[in-house]
Formats: structure tokens, C-alpha cells, sequence
């Protein structure tokens, strides 16, 4: 039987003629760290602004999240609003995906 | 090239040097991604490995000293690196790109014997028969006792055996 150092070592020559894929760049990993030394010149406070801001439009219903809960949300108002019961209609996430205008509900 | 890279090296200090050893380092990047192969035993872990030693010696760039010892310096950062890794459980045998069944078989199963070794007898095994460094030379680039090399060699050597039988 054959000594399995012999098989390592037959790996071991397979690989010296390997080569690094040409992805093996330094370049888009520098962009990353650029990209967050960046990100962190900027502070906590400003990310902080940002993610309540966008936390407010979406309960005010300014941005349509394009997603089946923001949608499902416009349904229902517009259902309230309508008279008709939430549960007599087959929520259908696929007929919402091309809205392009918000409903009225301030009216 | 070691001569270029002692220049190379002595820009290291100047403000504009991580540009430099980038595009230098570049040079590097076929004995360094073998060597980690042969410590990982998967392409995509040395990949992964010759990147992030990459990444580590740029940020570390400015403590290297002397010019002269710059291969060791970042040999040693290639073989930390790579000892980090934790080669993947699944093997994607397709990317092996072996037509012979019978070779097929012994890389999987030595790979899969790999990654069950510890990093340090992974790295033990690549350095001594892999890339054929001297007792001394491993001493230095694993930061042990040369005189620990050859019973740790030999250890390692056993449990890729007794590892080896457990997989047929």
C-alpha cells in the first residue's frame, strides 16, 4: 500500500503550476476600504439622520417601498376608505408592483 | 525581481508608497496564491487568503524596516493568512478540472484529509514538503522552536495518515 504522504505531495507538485485568478486584484478591495474610510468621515450622527428620515417617509407613506408590505399597506387604506372588508379581497402583491402614483388618502 | 522589490521597498515610507507596493506586490501574486494553496488546499481559500495577506501587508507596510527582508516579511503574512482560512466542507468538483477518475479521486479525498488538519500541520506540511524550506526557514516563518520543526513534522505527518485511512 501506498504511503498517502505520496499523494499529498503529488497534489503539492500539481499546484506550482497554478495561477491566481485575474480577479486576485488588490483594486476592488482598496475601493472598499477607500469606500468606508470614506462612509466613516461622515459620522454616526449623519447616518443616524439619514435612517430616521427614511423611516418617517415610509410611515407617512411617501416612499413606496415597490415591496409586497408597502403595498399591501396602500391596499388597505384605500379598502378602508371604500367601505369593503380586508378580508373580502385577494390581496395580489403583482397587480401593486407598477403603481407609479400614491392614492389620494388625504383627501 | 528581489532586487527590484528592495527598491520597490524603500518607497515604502513616502506617502504615495501604498500605490507602489500595490502595483509591486502584483508580482507576488503567483508564488504567494501556490503557496496558500498548498496550506488551504482549496483555489478559492487561497484566493481569499492571498487577499487578505495582501490587504494586511498594505496596512502594515510602514512597520517593515528592512528592505532586504521583504519576501520573508510578507511570506510570513501569506502563511497567517492562509492558516486563518477554513477550507470549505463541499467540494466543487467540476472546478478540479480532472478528466482521470483515479486522480480525480486522490485530490478529493486529499483535500477533504486537509481540511481536517489543524492550520498548523496544514501549514507544517505545505512548507516542508510543498515548498521545501529548510528546518530553519520554517522555524522563522511559523514563529516556533527549530527544534520542534521535525516532531511537529513528523505529528503532522501522521495525522494526514491516520486521517487518509478514516476517508477510504
Amino acid at each position: 500500500m501506498s504511503d498517502p504522504i505520496e499523494k499529498l505531495q503529488n497534489f503539492y507538485e500539481s499546484c506550482n503550476g497554478a495561477e491566481p485568478p485575474m480577479t486576485a486584484t488588490l483594486a476592488p478591495r482598496a475601493g472598499n476600504v477607500a469606500f468606508w474610510r470614506f462612509a466613516s468621515l461622515l459620522g454616526p450622527a449623519a447616518g443616524g439622520f439619514a435612517v430616521a428620515a427614511l423611516a418617517i417617509s415610509l410611515a407617512a407613506g411617501y416612499v413606496h417601498t415597490g415591496d409586497s408590505f408597502g403595498s399591501r399597506q396602500i391596499l388597505e387604506r384605500q379598502m378602508l376608505q371604500s367601505g369593503m372588508a380586508l378580508d373580502s379581497v385577494q390581496f395580489e402583491p403583482a397587480a401593486y408592483q407598477k403603481r407609479t402614483e400614491l392614492p389620494n388618502w388625504r383627501a | 525581481m528581489e532586487r527590484a522589490a528592495s527598491i520597490v521597498f524603500c518607497s515604502l515610507n513616502a506617502d504615495d508608497g501604498a500605490r507602489a507596493f500595490e502595483v509591486r506586490i502584483s508580482e507576488w501574486r503567483g508564488w504567494g496564491f501556490r503557496l496558500a494553496l498548498k496550506i488551504t488546499g482549496c483555489p478559492e481559500a487561497a484566493h481569499d487568503a492571498l487577499q487578505n495577506a495582501t490587504l494586511r501587508a498594505l496596512r502594515s507596510r510602514r512597520a517593515l524596516r528592512d528592505p532586504g527582508a521583504e519576501l520573508a516579511w510578507f511570506r510570513k503574512i501569506v502563511v497567517r493568512c492562509a492558516m486563518d482560512q477554513k477550507p470549505p466542507a463541499s467540494i466543487d468538483v467540476d472546478s478540479l478540472q480532472i478528466s482521470d477518475e483515479q486522480e480525480l479521486e486522490e485530490r478529493i479525498q486529499v483535500r477533504r484529509t486537509l481540511s481536517r488538519l489543524k492550520p498548523s500541520q496544514r501549514a507544517i506540511l505545505a512548507l516542508a514538503l510543498g515548498e521545501e524550506f529548510s528546518y530553519a526557514e520554517i522555524a522563522e516563518i511559523l514563529g516556533i522552536p527549530m527544534g520542534t520543526v521535525a516532531s511537529q513534522l513528523n505529528a503532522a505527518k501522521e495525522a494526514f495518515r491516520r486521517l487518509w485511512r478514516e476517508e477510504e
